[in-house]
């Protein structure tokens, strides 16, 4: 079954005057102050369209036209398909969805819920689990395996996910060669390079630096991208406060600043280049000097980010939600988690990532958290879904039908038709009586998650990929790792 | 005497770096030591600092503006302890740096500064900075601890790359090696055979001063 569009966008913090005075703030900051570049093919191109490139420093002052343009020819509309065509997504307008967990280091243990270093098998592990639940619809690199080299990791992860999932995956690269090796990859699987452009089932992310800095190995994956016409994400981290000033706003002009330039140079390299506008920016906790992503003010920054997107770019957004800064799958993670996964889905945030397993700041990747995400995820779209209002829905004849005399509408077809579609079923949750709850064993919602985690990891598996294409792929990446 | 250097300590702690170099200009003016004038006036400030720093009753940005402001003092006593050829009795002098393919340096400031606050000599080289210049300046400054961070997970074992370096080239027995950044964890650090992993920029001081007791006993 196709994957539902379901449409966020109710939740406003910024009126249009404010998000206008955002904008134009940022072109003056871009015309005025500039943004450094530590790639040359990016320098040439911003030089030859009549930026004023500083050639000592690199700082590049953009005038405000190439901003706009650059806008006008970014697609407001970006399909991501996954091997399996059921798995498409396309990013525009108000839709909301998710992709998974990305980048952590630890994980805790499904046997004996103990912290160690994540492996090989616990990137294919958390892949396959995050590829059997309905709420996650992209997939990246969830751990970085620390048992193989980092170096050339990036192919590596790449053949691992494509093996593993069948939706789509967005992709770190390590540089130029990063790309190009990835994008073979993956057209080994579609058929070729051609049919790659037409159905990309990977795309790339490139992360700016903080503040207003490009930097050489992100910028090259953000050009070799859109030289080959494949989705890429610009995004900014800032840590207001930090990496930009402590106000949101001051911090969003920094953001924008980041991301606005990275657009340019994907549509001066590559006109019409699908690109996304990427963040996941936060605040510094200032008492212990760590980014605070599960930060009410992350949420923040997201629904004004969505705001931006929706109501003046018209570029999808990829936002983020559900990181929490927790050690561990408590309290603090379900406060965390729900809050900013709401703030982001309301908003209308195309592709909300890092939404599932991630505790720690994104160092610790749990198990059980992915399942609970999920089941978290569900909820907020049963919210997005709201009701509607129609002769049949108002249900007035079914209430006359039972009457002030009656006793019950559980046996009336209405019932029965309209269930599904007006109630979300849990997974997890528990909603039994107390005693049935003891008999069966007095489980917690974390214990559920985690039997439903191994479950899942027993029974599920992705469509396998022929022998060949295998063998052709993993060519690929021997051939990378022989190179370093 | 006391009073001025109590109100050098205050403006350390108000982080008013106008006032810190007034007062210094006058503490020097009064004929007050110059090693005096850092350590009863403008560390005492700096330690007060931390230690409400610690009890979550002040916030990074005051740490650091207090650093700024102490350092702001400082640089009008140098000249003088030079001429005097007095030298301030520093902790041990450290040797910082990001690594190759890395430009964050958020990290390493913060722990440069803090570091320099609580007394510690502190060369800072930058980002970026090669295998080769982490070594040559090793060899050329002889620092009792070389501090290095990374933010990219893949630029974490360019630490490793340079203590392997320093073995080779037979430094690695004279400088303590401490660790540090978003990816490094002390088991990491451990792993690549560096002496101290500083979680934090408090818990960098701690371990490098730690690390400089380590080097007494031998």
């Amino acid at each position: 079954m196709p994957i539902q569009s379901i449409e966020g966008g109710f939740l406003k913090i910024l009126t249009k005057r404010d998000l206008r005075k955002i904008h134009e703030a940022t072109l003056d900051v871009l015309e005025n102050v500039g943004v450094t570049i530590y790639e040359k093919e990016a320098l040439d191109l911003l030089r030859g369209v009549g930026a004023n490139v500083d050639n000592e420093n690199k700082i590049v002052k953009i005038p405000r036209y190439l901003i706009e343009e650059a806008i006008k020819k970014s697609p407001s509309s970006i399909r991501l398909c996954g091997r399996n065509p059921n798995n498409d997504i396309i990013l525009e307008g108000r839709r909301v969805y998710t992709a998974g967990g990305a980048d952590g280091i630890y994980v805790i243990d499904l046997e004996n819920g103990k912290l160690r270093l994540a492996t090989l098998k616990d990137l294919q592990d958390l892949t396959r689990l995050q590829d059997s639940l309905d709420n996650i619809h992209a997939i990246m690199g969830i751990v970085n395996p620390s048992d193989v080299s980092p170096i050339g990791v990036d192919r590596l992860r790449c053949c691992e996910l494509i093996k593993n999932t069948e939706k789509h995956i967005l992709r770190d690269a390590q540089g130029k060669d990063g790309v190009k090796d990835q994008i073979e990859i993956a057209a080994v699987v579609v058929g070729s390079r051609d049919e790659l452009k037409k159905r990309p089932i990977i795309s790339f992310v490139d992360c700016t630096t903080s503040p207003l800095k490009h930097e050489k190995i992100n910028t090259e994956v953000l050009i070799e991208a859109a030289k080959n016409n494949i989705p890429v994400v610009v995004e900014s981290d800032v840590v207001a406060g930090a990496t930009a000033p402590v106000t949101i706003a001051g911090a969003l002009i920094v953001q924008n600043a980041e991301v606005l330039s990275g657009i340019l140079i994907a549509q001066l390299e590559n006109p019409g280049t699908p690109v996304i506008y990427g963040n996941m920016s936060s605040i510094m906790d200032m008492r212990t000097a760590n980014v605070a992503l599960g930060s009410p003010e992350l949420g923040i920054i997201q629904v004004i980010t969505a705001q931006l997107c929706q109501e003046f770019y018209e570029i999808p957004f990829m936002g983020c939600g559900g990181i929490s800064d927790s050690k561990s799958t408590d309290a603090q993670a379900s406060l965390e988690k729900t809050l900013t996964l709401a703030q982001a889905a309301l908003a209308g945030t195309n592709l909300i990532h890092e939404m599932a397993g991630m505790l720690d700041s994104l160092f610790t990747v749990s198990y059980e958290q992915v399942v609970i995400d999920d089941e978290i995820m569900g909820a907020i779209y049963r919210i997005l879904k709201g009701t509607k209002v129609t002769d049949e829905t108002l249900a007035i004849d079914v209430i006359a039908d039972v009457g002030p005399l009656g006793s019950h509408f559980l046996t009336k077809d209405h019932t029965r038709k309209f269930l599904r579609q007006e109630q979300w079923i849990p997974g997890i949750l528990i909603r039994e009586k107390r005693e049935s709850w003891e008999r069966k064993g007095s489980k917690s919602m974390r214990e559920m998650a985690r039997e439903k985690a191994k479950k899942i990891l027993k029974e599920h598996w992705p469509e396998q990929l022929e022998k060949d294409l295998v063998f052709r792929m993993e060519e690929i990446v021997k051939k990378a790792l022989k190179k370093k | 005497m006391q009073d001025i250097l109590e109100e050098l300590s205050k403006a350390v702690l108000d982080c008013d770096l106008e006032k810190v170099k007034n007062l210094t200009g006058k503490a020097i003016s009064m004929n007050i030591d110059p090693l005096t004038i850092i350590e009863k006036g403008l560390a005492d400030g700096i330690k007060k600092v931390g230690e409400l720093f610690e009890r979550g009753e002040v916030f990074l940005p005051d740490l650091m503006m207090a650093a700024e402001a102490m350092k702001a003092g400082i640089s009008i006593l140098e000249p003088i302890l030079k001429s005097k050829k007095k030298h301030r009795a520093f902790l041990g002098r450290v040797i910082i740096g990001t690594v190759e393919g890395d430009i964050h340096d958020i990290g390493k400031n913060i722990v440069a500064t803090m570091l320099e606050a609580n007394g510690f000599e502190v060369i800072d080289l930058g980002v970026d900075v090669s295998t080769e210049k982490f070594i040559s300046k090793v060899k050329e400054l002889n620092p009792d601890i070389l501090a290095m961070s990374a933010l990219l997970y893949t630029t974490v074992p360019k630490m490793g790359e340079v203590i392997k370096a320093l073995e080779k080239e037979g430094l690695r027995s004279y400088v303590k090696v401490m660790v540090g950044g978003a990816p490094v964890t002390s088991e990491i650090a451990k792993k690549m055979g560096a002496d101290a992993y500083g979680e934090n920029a408090t818990s960098a001081v701690r371990e490098a001063v730690r690390l400089m007791k380590e080097k007494e006993r031998y």
